[in-house]
């Protein structure tokens, strides 16, 4: 995966990706971590559809992405809602863009605004609304989407810790219900531990390594904390990171 | 989870005690006693040919407003800046949004509408009265100059300031082209779009204006020229006030439109104001 762009007098050539080649299982919670730049939202913006390879390909099921399409919806790191509508109309969008009608799409947003607990806000406009609030609505849009793959591209990165923390438990309750298939960009640690199936360590455009987080679901803060196997997996994926970054560990 | 942001309305009688009773009304009405004041007591020592006192001016005002000269001087200027704002607001919006859409359009039409901006307008109402006479027209076109071109770099400003992290969600939820112009990009240009509209119905009234003016036998401006050609000055501060209220009611009335068309950007739109 490279760009190339004209910068004044040179052609800048930007190489993101190298050699990555992953497959993820269906209803999987996948995490990918790495230190920033090595080109873990690359991949999200290329399953999204945002951006082409320029070799390779991405495959959902056996379908080539070759564009943005209802396999997958995207959570972003700003939530990226639109200021003018209302919670119920941002999470409408998707449904709006593809068509729906509108009695179908306002029923399935309520359902998916209900789904992130925020029944009773429908009315409100983003600003109205607190950073982990605006996130969920995101979330929210996303879903009701009904996507085959959920991107999510450092979606709680912008929280305070204790938003991150509820918003982490929400997303665990939510994928316990609906089981889809979730690849989520990352560079906690403890998050990547908390919330997948399996760990994939990214470092300056390779991937590094796979680690299956073999712990015990349902998973909450306070059973890894009382788990010996959290630790282990903590370790391994620091040293991991460490040499991904190139830095001494 | 209940919702933690309250609305309730106002009852009319606080409301009106809000709008007429604050500290900021009562200064601001000391404020213009004192200047009526102190413009009453010079134009009454130099006298009404040098400065018309707000008293003379009045009761021209009082003469003037229930002739139907005034009247029809008033309606042929108010049709020419409403006619130029029109089609300065159709043709200004589009050309900024084909600007802010399209990098070859921009790169044709900046130059051009850098050197519309800076060119003084009223230089041009002398050629305007050659190439079109003097009817109507010439005065619609020196509006249209007036106005135009602060609609178009507000709209272009406007429509290339989009937020892109909004068109990338947009884009990756399948919009087509025109979804994300419709829905994304010109909903986000609307508060500048409308900044525009306000500044180019100030400017509006200021073209007709001056184009009258130079007409010299025409509307308002031919009536301001007229009066001081007769050195009186009472006229021609009534006039001045009256052009004055034309466009305070004019881009009063942009306004209220705005509000209407924007009322869900409720506070957001009018903190970015």
């Amino acid at each position: 995966m490279s760009f190339e762009r004209t910068v004044g007098r040179e052609r800048v050539t930007t190489r993101a990706l190298h050699d990555v080649s992953f497959h993820i299982g269906a209803r999987e919670f996948v995490a990918v971590i790495g230190p920033s730049g090595c080109g873990k939202s690359t991949i999200v913006r290329i399953a999204a559809g945002l951006q082409r390879p320029t070799g390779g390909e991405l495959r959902i099921g056996s379908n080539p992405v070759t564009g943005p399409g209802t396999d997958t919806a995207t959570v972003f790191q700003s939530p990226g809602l639109l200021p003018w509508r209302t919670v119920l109309d941002n999470v409408a969008l998707p449904l709006e863009l593809a068509g729906m009608g509108k009695r179908e799409r306002v029923a399935r947003a309520e359902e998916y605004v209900e789904l992130v607990n925020l029944a009773g806000f429908g009315r409100h406009y983003p600003r109205e609304l607190s950073g982990g609030m605006q996130q969920r609505v995101g979330l929210a849009r996303a879903l009701a989407v009904q996507p085959r793959v959920l991107l999510m591209d450092e979606p709680f990165g912008n929280l305070d810790a204790i938003s991150r923390q509820r918003m982490q438990d929400e997303l665990l309750r939510i994928w316990d219900q609906m089981k889809t298939t979730v690849v989520f960009v990352t560079h906690a640690i403890d998050e990547a531990i908390l919330l997948s199936d399996r760990v994939l360590v990214m470092g300056r455009g390779v991937m590094r390594a796979h680690v299956d987080v073999d712990l015990p679901r349902p998973r909450s803060r306070r059973t890894l904390l009382s788990d010996e196997r959290t630790l282990d997996l903590m370790r391994e994926l620091e040293d991991l990171l460490g040499e991904a970054d190139g830095a001494p560990a | 989870m209940s919702t933690a942001v309250e609305r309730h309305r106002l009852g009319r009688g606080e409301l009106l005690r809000r709008r007429l009773l604050s500290r900021e009304r009562l200064v601001q009405l000391c404020v213009l006693i004192l200047v009526l004041g102190v413009w009453e007591v010079v134009g009454l020592k130099q006298g009404d040919f040098f400065l018309a006192p707000p008293s003379s001016v009045l009761s021209t005002g009082v003469d003037e407003l229930p002739t139907s000269a005034f009247w029809s001087l008033l309606g042929s200027t108010a049709t020419g800046i409403i006619t130029g704002f029109v089609i300065a607001a159709v043709l200004g919006v589009l050309l900024g949004i084909l600007m802010g859409t399209s990098r070859t359009a921009a790169s044709v039409l900046n130059p051009i509408v850098s050197a519309g901006y800076v060119i003084p307008e009223a230089a041009m109402v002398p050629l305007l009265i050659v190439w079109f006479g003097l009817g109507m027209t010439p005065r619609v076109v020196a509006v249209v100059l007036f106005a135009i071109f602060e609609i178009i770099v507000t709209t272009y400003t406007g429509v290339r300031n989009a937020d892109a992290s909004l068109s990338d969600v947009a884009r990756s939820f399948g919009a087509s082209r025109r979804q994300l112009f419709v829905k994304v990009t010109v909903p986000g240009a609307l508060p500048f779009i409308f900044a525009g509209l306000r500044i180019g119905a100030a400017r509006a009234v200021k073209g007709m204006v001056v184009a009258e003016l130079l007409f010299a036998a025409t509307g308002i401006g031919g009536a301001i020229q007229l009066s001081a050609n007769a050195f009186r000055t009472d006229r021609v501060m009534f006039y001045v006030i009256v052009v004055t209220v034309i466009g305070i009611a004019f881009s009063g009335a942009v306004q209220l439109v705005e509000r209407l068309w924007m009322r869900s950007w409720h506070e957001s739109y009018r903190q970015t104001d």
